[in-house]
């Protein structure tokens, strides 16, 4: 039986359980972690023979079915903050299109390579490192938040400054009180280094809404995948228009496996601990931070590549 | 003639060249290719091609099939600061063929001197000949690389004792090959060119083509991708949001409230 589907803008074949096997492995990890997973799925998409450009922009187009998946399964369950999401959201949007910007000038520089390179690895490392650093200490006992909560209470830098920001907003899905800055702020940040990486972000954001905003982790999931829905949207509607690399029959093959993915990640993740899902995350985060280690400094074994990709 | 002995000169040696190289063809030798004419379909996966003729007895014979030519911008990976591997800059090849597949009864150094596989465009070497203008540049010292990329898509074989051979009667044989055309290859037309070689010169025994076309649906698609791009991204994400929320609701259903 021929499973092999032809996919037009790709210009090539693949075998379809391949590509079902692959968007139910990031759907899972999505609904379970709440991120996106086009820093995992791009580059395998690229070891099965999709050109760098066709898989990154149809990898955004799966993204938005296994996100709207997600966020519907958790917008169900409550555990979406749409107030925070809309603010992290407005706050990406203006730090993406600065991003844009900034690597549109690092690469008539020369250096834009460098840069995403090195961003990658030092931002991977970083936030696995932390979160795995932090992840054993939980399920050990001592969490990081019930230290930070702890020192927090004690008037740190950080706590003052949460107080004496203006446009103080409270946040009921999330626990939280604090100025609309905040999530402004840290969305553009993750914004920036979304558009630089050529990623959604979701695995910078949801350590950041953990570690930064302090919300719970299942409110964390959720309304990271409601940002992820919206920033997806106008990734793939602009790659469509002005890259013309969106392969929707790939898409389409890949989000028949990630929303059931999500589904299922969405389930197995409220039946998990908090440090032990931060703990997954962090371990898949290192893995893909070690391979672009190495792809940097082990010798390829073609020294010429096709133009396009992250 | 005389009165042009430089001239002369050069018309006997250019003679004696092409000599090496093309013996008198004759008639053509039509090809049977199957198939020649392939749809793009939702499931096109690449298709095997049978390329078959009767040549005279004795000769050593090569199917060379080649598609259009065009430029080529690539990535090229270089050290910085001594120890990080990463895309250093870019690397052009003009007149690339989009396909390039070999298939020979005898090694290529067997069947004729270099010059003359240079000459008919067979070999790698021959390749880069036509292609790298300048040996020692970049584009020169890469060719290798290049080889090895359109190699690990497919797009590029040389089979050497991928032809078989079969006697028939009166003084001819019967000569048959197959190949696998790449789903990776792109729509367009192939020349398939079957040579023959003795005693170290080659000669065109005859050609044919493949048309590889899209199938009206694909078509379909690749016409709103370039023509309707906005709508087609439009359309792209409500399918996806639409095939996310359903199978959510069909999720839901099975287990009712999730808090």
């Amino acid at each position: 039986m021929n499973l092999g589907i032809y996919l037009p803008v790709a210009g090539t074949s693949v075998n379809m359980l391949i590509l079902f096997g692959l968007g139910g492995i990031v759907g899972f990890l999505s609904g379970l972690f709440g991120v996106g997973g086009g820093f995992l799925l791009t580059p395998l998409l690229i070891i099965i023979g999709i050109p760098p450009t066709v898989a990154a922009a149809s990898d955004s187009n799966q993204i938005v079915a296994a996100s709207a998946s997600g966020t519907y399964a958790h917008a169900r369950g409550g555990t979406v903050d749409f107030k925070m999401g809309i603010l992290l959201l407005i706050g990406g949007v203006i730090g993406g299109t600065l991003g844009v910007r900034l690597i549109h000038l690092l690469r008539s520089t020369g250096e834009a390579n460098f840069a995403i390179s090195v961003t990658y690895v030092v931002m991977l490392g970083s936030i696995g490192s932390y979160m795995f650093y932090d992840s054993l200490l939980g399920l050990f006992g001592k969490t990081f938040e019930k230290t930070s909560r702890g020192t927090h209470s004690k008037a740190t830098i950080y706590a003052r400054l949460l107080n004496t920001l203006p446009f103080k907003m409270e946040f009921t899905r999330s626990q939280v009180t604090f100025s609309a800055i905040i999530p402004l702020f840290l969305g553009g940040l993750v914004g920036i280094l979304a558009a630089i990486m050529g990623v959604g972000g979701g695995f910078i954001m949801v350590p950041i809404m953990i570690y930064i905003l302090r919300m719970p982790m299942h409110v964390v999931v959720g309304t990271s995948l409601f940002q992820i829905l919206f920033t997806c949207i106008n990734v793939t509607i602009m790659q469509a228009w002005m890259n013309h690399s969106v392969d929707f029959i790939l898409a389409l093959n890949l989000l028949f496996g990630s929303v059931i993915g999500a589904q299922i990640g969405t389930q197995v993740g409220k039946r998990l601990k908090t440090d032990q899902l931060k703990i997954l995350l962090s371990l898949i985060v290192m893995v893909v931070m070690i391979k672009m280690l190495v792809d940097l400094l082990a010798a390829p074994e073609i020294l010429l590549s096709y133009k396009g990709g992250h | 003639m005389f009165r042009y002995p430089f001239l002369s000169v050069i018309l006997v040696a250019f003679l004696l060249s092409a000599a090496t190289t093309v013996r008198a063809g004759g008639d053509p030798i039509p090809l049977n290719i199957e198939p020649d004419h392939i749809q793009v379909g939702f499931f096109y996966g690449g298709q095997k091609i049978s390329v078959r003729a009767n040549v005279p007895a004795g000769d050593n014979v090569l199917v060379k099939v080649k598609g259009a030519t065009r430029k080529l911008d690539l990535k090229k990976k270089g050290k910085v600061f001594g120890f990080l591997w990463m895309n250093v800059g870019e690397v052009v090849y003009e007149d690339v063929p989009g396909l390039y597949i070999i298939r020979s009864s005898y090694k290529l150094a067997d069947l004729a001197p270099a010059n003359v596989l240079q000459q008919l465009e067979i070999g790698y070497n021959a390749l880069k000949a036509k292609i790298v203008k300048a040996p020692d540049s970049e584009a020169g010292m890469l060719f290798g690389d290049l080889i090895k990329l359109k190699e690990g898509e497919g797009m590029f074989t040389i089979v050497e004792g991928g032809i078989r051979h079969a006697p028939m009667p009166g003084g001819r044989e019967q000569v048959a090959t197959e190949f696998l055309l790449t789903p990776k290859a792109p729509v367009g037309e192939y020349l398939v060119e079957l040579y023959g070689f003795k005693d170290g010169s080659g000669t065109l025994l005859g050609s044919g083509s493949i048309t590889l076309e899209q199938d009206h649906l694909i078509r379909f698609i690749t016409s709103m991708v370039e023509h309707h791009s906005l709508l087609y991204g439009c359309l792209s994400v409500m399918i996806a949001i639409v095939a996310g929320l359903l199978t959510g609701v069909i999720f839901g259903l099975g287990k009712g409230k999730t808090h």
